[in-house]
């Protein structure tokens, strides 16, 4: 019965069914919403409601296309990547839990697993940009390179302010000590510094430099084609939906809200209202410089993390003794 | 002494237009920048020799068609001055509205590529949207919506239609609320200011050197702008303000384009209120003199100069048109040594440079 | 009545350069045309660019003269403080079309002068980089704003 209840929550829900089906909605989401910011319309006309299916056309046609292999590029790692990719931005999911039942991985340390995985990242940008074996999609690779491991360093510190806060690493810990109050309120500059270096992260504008067609055409996906482009794209915004469930899980508590709604419906209903945000960040601002962007991370917004761990230690500590 | 890499920029190229740019590259910054013009010459000067004059107007619009209507002013003027005609007081309003109108649309155009120069693309789609609204209205006179030959020695083709007045009027007055909000939503915006701040800044003593035209030279703190120096058309006698901003870099480029879309709705509406009635054309003798006539008009991309030389038949012997983007396109390579990788489509298109134009 | 800035600049010109200029007149306000031999071009505009501050070549045009056997060209200073545009005359003989090049005193002539050279095949002497700025690198039919250029149609 453990074993099949583990399959059918990786195969359907938390796992691959759920985190496609959102990541669709979430695609065709940013279709609609950054064409109506736009003052455009998005996709119509495929499929009977304002262009619902035309994500799956989209994926039917990159279906179709030839994929074409650069001639000194390492054949084998070059088809890999694209997959590497997809693999590794989907594995935080494991640990994330939809409701207090519905998730795949329970450990006591599940916080430091998401931290360890979402680094893995880094490594598929670089490698990629170096087996494309083109001088444009190398300068890309290295920036990406730079851009995430640059932005860890506030990301993770400001997680330690909700470790701090929760006394534990254990994500369905961490959202149950939200019941009354959610994070966002007792630490909003960790908050906010782990929601923008989050932004950095998944390369959404404003920091999408590694992909600025306006100077290096598409950076370090430059030499991908057809499908394998496809699960580039797919991986791109997997990292989107699970960065918007994991700063749903850790300071917009979770699965708490009003018995209206089942408690899953509430987490997904919050992380939908995260992405309309960073949906909307897209469509209002230019892109930040190279230098610039790791300025931000280094120079602003690492010391404000650092300060805003001390913040949370001298709220917890008040608390602590007021007895929450 | 670490070695340059050498990156081809253009003709195919997501944000060069057609010219192309030879990068020499240390790192992120570049060392040297070689443009390659000439992907788009289509040997308008040559053409023109074998074209009676009034053929030549919409040649000549073909030089900066996003403007046309400047363009062709400026050789309307020149063949005036050489026959020594006298264009009526209604002509030159009218004249002047459609060449603000004209000015506007460029600007916007210019707006809209800007914009996707640092990565914006709403930017792209809002000023594309309302330059729909000034087609429009030339659309409403003209007939055509970007190359119009409306212009003509003499005088103007046709008289502006009756509803024009109040079509404009309701155009103009929504436009200059959008005005206001582009400068709140882009020009305060501070992602914005950071990417154009102290980016691509041009000092004035080298900008006069160079011969920088336009809102770029003005952009360095130099005063120059044909509607005032010269005034041709009716300018001399509308007032107006001639935006000038000092620091030289690609923020106040943007903002001196900016006011000068506001000056040019106040343009129009006065233009509007002073029209006087009148013919609209007079006869102009059917062959040029044999003299030369050099006329000059403030684009929106800077200052056209058209120099007709005439030979005592109906073609023009030699037609020369030296162009905005000609001269800041020559400023160029100075301004991009030192520059960043990521800068310089910041730097180009604050310089507003228009490959057909340069080309010509 | 009192002189316009034009008539000042053509007193002066004629002051200094009497036996250099062969014609000098003032057609409109704003502009002043002068004519002169071709080996005193780069006098005269250096002295204008000194005294007068027509510190910018805002274009430069060659073509067949109709007299027939020299070509005319013509520069165009510009005054910033004056606000005059002065066309500076000048032909060579078709069979030598040499010109000493005013780009090492005026920045802004370069492309113009180099332009010039492509199009009506003058040689700029002093002139540091006439390459091909507007026609293909392989470009060999001659040049195109000869009148010996015919077009096609």
């Amino acid at each position: 019965m453990d074993l099949f209840n583990l399959l059918v929550k990786v195969a359907v829900f938390p796992g691959a069914a759920f985190i496609s089906t959102y990541t669709y909605f979430v695609i065709w989401l940013e279709r609609k919403l950054l064409a109506r910011v736009m003052l455009r319309i998005g996709p119509l006309h495929v499929g009977k409601y304002a262009g619902i299916l035309q994500v799956m056309a989209d994926f039917i046609k990159l279906l179709g296309k030839e994929t074409i292999v650069p001639s000194n590029a390492d054949r084998a790692l070059f088809m890999a990547m694209p997959i590497i990719a997809v693999g590794i931005a989907s594995l935080p999911l494991a640990a994330i839990p939809l409701d207090e039942y519905w998730v795949i991985f329970r450990s006591d340390y599940s916080l430091l697993y998401i931290l360890g995985v979402f680094s893995l990242y880094p490594i598929v940008a670089a490698l990629t940009g170096w087996i494309s074996n083109n001088k444009y999609s190398f300068i890309g690779g290295l920036r990406a390179a730079y851009q995430l491991v640059g932005y860890e360093v506030p990301m993770h510190f400001s997680l330690a302010s909700v470790a701090i806060l929760s006394s534990s690493l254990n994500i369905v810990e961490i959202i149950k000590k939200q019941s009354n109050v959610w994070f966002v309120f007792l630490a909003p500059l960790s908050c906010l510094i782990y929601f923008i270096s989050s932004l950095a992260e998944q390369e959404r504008t404003p920091f999408d430099i590694p992909e600025a067609e306006q100077e290096i055409v598409l950076g370090w996906m430059t030499e991908y084609t057809g499908m394998s482009f496809g699960l580039f794209y797919l991986a791109y915004y997997v990292r989107l939906c699970i960065g918007s469930l994991l700063i749903t899980a850790l300071f917009l508590g979770g699965w708490y809200g009003p018995p209206i709604m089942p408690p899953f419906a509430w987490f997904l209903v919050k992380s939908a209202a995260v992405i309309v945000f960073i949906i909307l960040i897209r469509g209002a601002f230019p892109r930040v410089r190279m230098d610039q962007l790791l300025n931000i991370a280094w120079r602003i917004l690492t010391p404000l993390a650092i300060i805003s761990i001390l913040a949370t230690m001298a709220l917890q500590a008040v608390i602590g003794t007021i007895g929450w | 002494m670490s070695s340059l890499l050498r990156v081809n920029w253009g003709p195919q190229h997501p944000i060069t237009g057609h010219l192309r740019f030879i990068l020499d590259l240390d790192g992120d910054i570049v060392v040297n920048a070689i443009p390659e013009i000439g992907y788009t010459h289509r040997g308008i000067e040559k053409l023109a020799e074998n074209r009676n004059y009034l053929q030549v107007v919409p040649l000549v619009e073909r030089v900066c068609n996003i403007d046309s209507f400047n363009v062709s002013l400026g050789y309307v003027m020149a063949v005036e001055e050489l026959m020594g005609v006298k264009v009526p007081e209604r002509a030159q309003f009218i004249r002047t509205i459609m060449a603000e109108l004209g000015r506007i649309m460029s600007h916007l155009y210019w707006f809209a590529i800007f914009g996707v120069a640092a990565g914006l693309f709403t930017l792209i789609m809002w000023p594309i949207a309302d330059r729909e609204l000034f087609i429009d209205l030339a659309e409403m006179v003209v007939g055509s919506r970007v190359t119009y030959s409306y212009f003509t020695p003499g005088g103007v083709f046709a008289d502006l239609p009756d509803e024009f007045d109040k079509r404009a009027a309701k155009t103009l007055a929504y436009f200059e609320r959008r005005i206001g909000e582009y400068e709140v939503i882009f020009l305060h915006n501070k992602l914005y200011q950071l990417r154009t701040m102290h980016v691509g800044v041009l000092d004035s003593r080298k900008a006069i050197e160079l011969a920088v035209a336009g809102p770029s030279a003005r952009g360095s703190g130099i005063r120059m702008d044909v509607r005032s120096d010269e005034p041709y058309a009716a300018y001399d006698q509308l007032d107006f303000e001639v935006p000038v901003e000092d620091s030289g870099d690609a923020c106040a480029r943007a903002k001196i384009r900016l006011r000068e879309m506001k000056e040019s709705v106040l343009l129009v509406r006065q233009a509007l209120n002073k029209l006087p009635e009148g013919p609209i054309r007079v006869r102009v003798p059917p062959i040029l003199p044999r003299e030369d006539a050099y006329s000059r008009v403030e684009c929106g991309r800077g200052e056209f100069g058209i120099h007709v030389v005439g030979q005592g038949s109906d073609r023009p012997y030699r037609l020369k048109i030296s162009t905005p983007s000609f001269r800041n396109m020559s400023a160029l390579p100075h301004m991009l040594k030192g520059a960043r990788l990521a800068d310089l489509p910041i730097i180009y298109h604050s310089m507003d440079i228009w490959p057909l134009d340069v080309d010509r | 009545m009192s002189s316009t800035i034009e008539d000042e600049i053509v007193r002066d010109v004629l002051q200094r350069h009497q036996g250099l200029v062969k014609r000098i007149e003032t057609k409109r306000r704003g502009r002043v045309s002068i004519e002169a031999e071709k080996d005193y071009i780069v006098e005269i505009a250096l002295y204008l660019r000194d005294k007068r501050d027509f510190s910018q070549v805002v274009s430069a045009t060659s073509f067949d003269a109709p007299d027939g056997d020299s070509y005319a060209v013509v520069y165009c200073l510009w005054s910033l403080s004056h606000r005059v545009l002065l066309a500076l005359k000048t032909s060579i003989p078709k069979e030598i079309p040499r010109l000493r090049s005013l780009t090492p005193f005026f920045e802004s002539a370069n492309w113009h002068e180099r332009e010039t050279h492509e199009m009506m095949g003058i040689q700029f002497e002093g002139h540091l980089d006439l390459g091909r700025l507007l026609l293909p690198e392989d470009w060999t039919e001659g040049f195109p704003l000869r009148k010996t250029f015919r077009l096609q149609g």
